[in-house]
């Protein structure tokens, strides 16, 4: 068992800050123009890791552990550093899948069952593996899906840690707002003070939320760039606007970097030059996860067929209002309304909401066709594969259903998925 | 045994004897699909709640094409019956969220169903907030149930279901004290199948014929002393062929924790209560936890372990569905506890409507063996 965090580290300072260092002087053709986002990527992701390494080592710092049905403002409000645990795979499938495999036995060594959410998986096996950040606590929600909901009483029994479980409502009403809002406030707040030994200071409360809500409309206006045809930037930064805004909103360097992201997507748009390397001539939306091991994808499908990702289900289907920060109700609101609709959490829609926010933002993004992924430890978006067919059918919307597993390129190697793609473009779209 | 007979005969029919007469006596029945829905609430609107499972289902070949093979069987199971028009019987149905294949099985029913459906968002923690999210809940349902089928609830409604609700608790716990006995009363099998026909009969009617039940019961001389005790626990078991076949290897499954069992009918209300939907609310949360409750490991670990004690149980064996999350994520916890107490635990994995296999025949035997 290696220390903790260790891995996670030498990854960051061996790859990461290395590449972001390459992009900026030797930036890569064909995607050259592209070079300073994604070099602004990579600095946010070494910033936000860096963090987290100090605060395990600061006794005046505790570090949030936190799940995917939450928003880590209220963490940054207490000085935390935050990581969210169900984004932390994807840092391994993009560097290094080794680790990946290590931490999927581990797992399964321990009994947890290899049918059970990869991510999940991951996430028990990196605890049994010892890299999980310490100086730590967890916050967890019930949502969005049954591994979530087994892995967080796992973790707590291997760690015997100081953990939060919230609720979250499956429902998307207001009603299911105040509800969630409501524990945020009388559990959430109390329980971050008790771990961090800090009072809760609504005036930092509000200073996080200000700067989250700058964050959160530069995210708003790259998303309304991608309605432009063809859509700037290529699909591989896609959902890079949100993931910095999910891992840092209320830090100002999240700002700074969304900013980049916005100034460059809008000056494209004003300025007529939206065109990537290769002619637009799909308009794809993803469905669920992508394959997040295989970085050449979304390049490979521009470059063979002119399908462009230009919406995903994760990152683009929740269009809300700025934090509203009047009082300390509305902002907790606010929170928990983008905890419970901007984070993977919305995959606890009845079906016929799910697929209404797909349409709507299928429409909306100009979209003709559908990607749709079955991730195979996903009972959710798998179970609701019958009714996504029936409602592109009625709107004759092509559509791919590809199974995979979202973290483990072993269940569907990445040339697989790529002949089936193929066959997509080829046949149905062409 | 003759009085038997009719509990194993109701159990192996969905649309039972008794169904068909409530209906032709124009009365209405509405689905549900979960343990944790309040059954008393829809009993107070004067209709009967049956719990619904797929008998005698052999394939989910139309199913299949909906949900997905990573579905588990007993949802596909639910829909099969609703897309093979076997369910055309019901007046409405309550769907759930309990898990991700409940979720998306609403959503399929709620597509098809052809009657009203009303969806009941489930809770997933035991705190106060969630507590107070049931009530509201509840109330909902209350107000489905008056929309729906132009009824009013009221509080002495309420106050009557509980009542009848409870004399059912009260005879299970008795029927449940006559597998503490060696060798029991009454088999596991048996008392699954007595079990579900409580969740698929007019209720007043089951309390008069458990209670008809339970002398000759307790009168009679049935299996073999001194054979291993077992405790069966596991997500959606509604077949007692499945106990059957497990008792058939030499074996008394003497207690569960089965959402179709023992948990189904665990505790009481209380009928002093002065409003009853936090009173039911309360039942619900002090019973054992479904395995979907976040944080109801260590509640329902404690009323597992007296069980154990209490059966005198020598062994567990859990019995999960495949694609079973929570049942995987709460056997390995379980596996884990038990372990300190040197309970042994046999997991087995199975479909819904499979009674059992050679592979789940040799490990049993294998645990027992070691037991």
């Amino acid at each position: 068992m290696g220390k903790p965090f260790e891995r996670t580290m030498a990854v960051t300072n061996g790859m990461l800050k290395p590449m972001a260092q390459l992009l900026k002087e030797n930036p890569i053709p064909p995607y050259q123009e592209y070079a300073p986002l994604l070099a602004a990527m990579l600095d946010h992701n070494v910033t936000h890791y860096t963090d987290i390494a100090a605060a395990m080592e600061d006794e005046n710092r505790k570090v949030a552990l936190y799940e995917f049905g939450l928003v880590p403002q209220l963490f940054y409000a207490f000085d935390c550093a935050a990581l969210c645990l169900e984004m932390f795979p994807s840092f391994y499938t993009r560097t290094d899948e080794s680790a990946v495999y290590d931490f999927l036995e581990a797992a399964e060594e321990a009994g947890v069952p290899s049918d059970t959410c990869s991510t999940d998986r991951f996430i028990i096996g990196a605890t049994l593996s010892g890299e999980l950040p310490t100086n730590a606590f967890f916050v967890t929600s019930s949502s969005p899906c049954d591994g979530t909901r087994i892995a967080y009483p796992i973790l707590q029994k291997i760690l015997d840690c100081p953990m939060l479980f919230l609720d979250a409502p499956f429902r998307n009403d207001r009603e299911a707002v105040e509800y969630y809002a409501g524990q945020l406030k009388d559990q959430l707040i109390p329980f971050v003070e008790q771990h961090t030994g800090r009072k809760f200071d609504i005036d930092r409360f509000r200073e996080v939320i200000v700067e989250s809500n700058k964050a959160y409309e530069l995210l708003v206006d790259t998303r309304e760039t991608y309605r432009a045809k063809p859509a700037p930037h290529y699909g591989m930064l896609r959902s890079a606007p949100y993931s910095i805004f999910m891992h840092g909103a209320g830090l100002p360097e999240t700002t700074e970097t969304l900013r980049l992201f916005c100034e460059d997507a809008t000056r494209r748009v004003r300025e007529g030059r939206t065109e990537g390397p290769f002619p637009e001539k799909h308009r794809v939306m993803w469905v669920h996860v992508p394959p997040t091991y295989d970085r050449e994808l979304f390049p490979w499908m521009e470059e063979n067929f002119g399908a462009t990702l230009v919406v995903d289900s994760l990152s683009s289907t929740s269009i809300l209002e700025p934090i509203d920060t009047t009082s300390l109700e509305t902002m907790l609101e606010g929170v928990a309304w983008q905890g419970l609709d901007m984070t993977m959490s919305f995959m606890r829609f009845e079906s016929a909401a799910f697929i209404d926010f797909m349409l709507n933002a299928y429409d909306q993004y100009g979209c003709d066709c559908i990607i749709a992924t079955q991730h195979v430890g996903c009972q959710s978006i798998c179970g609701a594969r019958g009714l996504i067919r029936e409602a592109c059918r009625k709107r004759d919307i092509p559509l791919l259903f590809i199974e995979f597993d979202y973290n483990d390129d072993r269940v569907l190697a990445p040339e697989q998925m790529r002949i089936q793609i193929e066959e997509f473009f080829t046949t149905v779209m062409e | 045994m003759k009085e038997l007979q009719y509990f194993e005969e109701v159990a192996s029919d969905l649309e039972n004897r008794e169904i068909r007469a409530w209906r032709e006596a124009g009365k209405r029945v509405v689905g549900t699909v979960c343990s944790s829905m309040p059954e008393e609430v829809l009993h107070a609107g004067g209709l009967l709640p049956l719990r619904l499972r797929a008998p005698g289902l052999l394939d989910t070949a139309s199913a299949d094409a909906h949900l997905h093979r990573i579905n588990c069987s007993y949802t596909r199971s639910v829909l099969e019956v609703l897309l093979r028009g076997d369910l055309s019987f019901l007046d409405g149905l309550i769907t759930t969220n309990t898990c991700d294949h409940m979720l998306r099985l609403a959503g399929e029913l709620e597509a098809k169903a052809g009657f009203p459906v009303h969806y009941f968002s489930m809770y997933h923690t035991l705190g106060e907030s969630s507590r107070k999210w049931f009530i509201l809940e509840m109330e909902k349902l209350i107000r489905y149930i008056e929309g729906s089928f132009s009824t009013k609830v009221s509080e002495e409604d309420l106050r009557q279901s509980v009542s009848v609700y409870n004399r059912t608790r009260r005879l299970m716990a008795e029927l449940a004290e006559l597998r503490k006995q060696d060798p029991p009363c009454v088999s596991g099998a048996e008392y699954l199948a007595i079990a579900v026909v409580g969740m698929s009969i007019p209720r007043e009617l089951f309390n008069d014929k458990l209670e008809a039940l339970l002398p000759p019961l307790r009168e009679r001389s049935s299996g073999k002393s001194g054979q291993p005790r077992v405790m069966l626990v596991g997500g959606a078991c509604d077949m007692p062929e499945f106990v059957g076949f497990i008792e058939g290897k030499g074996v008394s499954v003497v207690a569960d924790g089965l959402c179709f069992g023992t948990r189904h009918y665990w505790g009481e209300v209380d009928e002093n209560a002065a409003e009853f939907l936090p009173a039911i609310a309360d039942h619900y949360f002090d019973r054992m936890a479904c395995p979907a409750i976040i944080d109801g490991f260590d509640h329902s670990y404690g009323i597992l372990k007296q069980m154990i004690d209490d059966w005198r149980v020598d062994g567990v064996i859990s019995a999960r569905l495949k694609f079973c999350d929570h049942w995987g994520g709460q056997r390995k916890m379980l596996a884990e506890e038990l372990r300190k107490e040197s309970v042994p635990v046999l997991d087995l994995e199975r479909e819904y409507n499979t009674a059992g296999s050679g592979q789940i025949a040799t490990r049993v035997q294998a645990f027992l063996e070691m037991l």
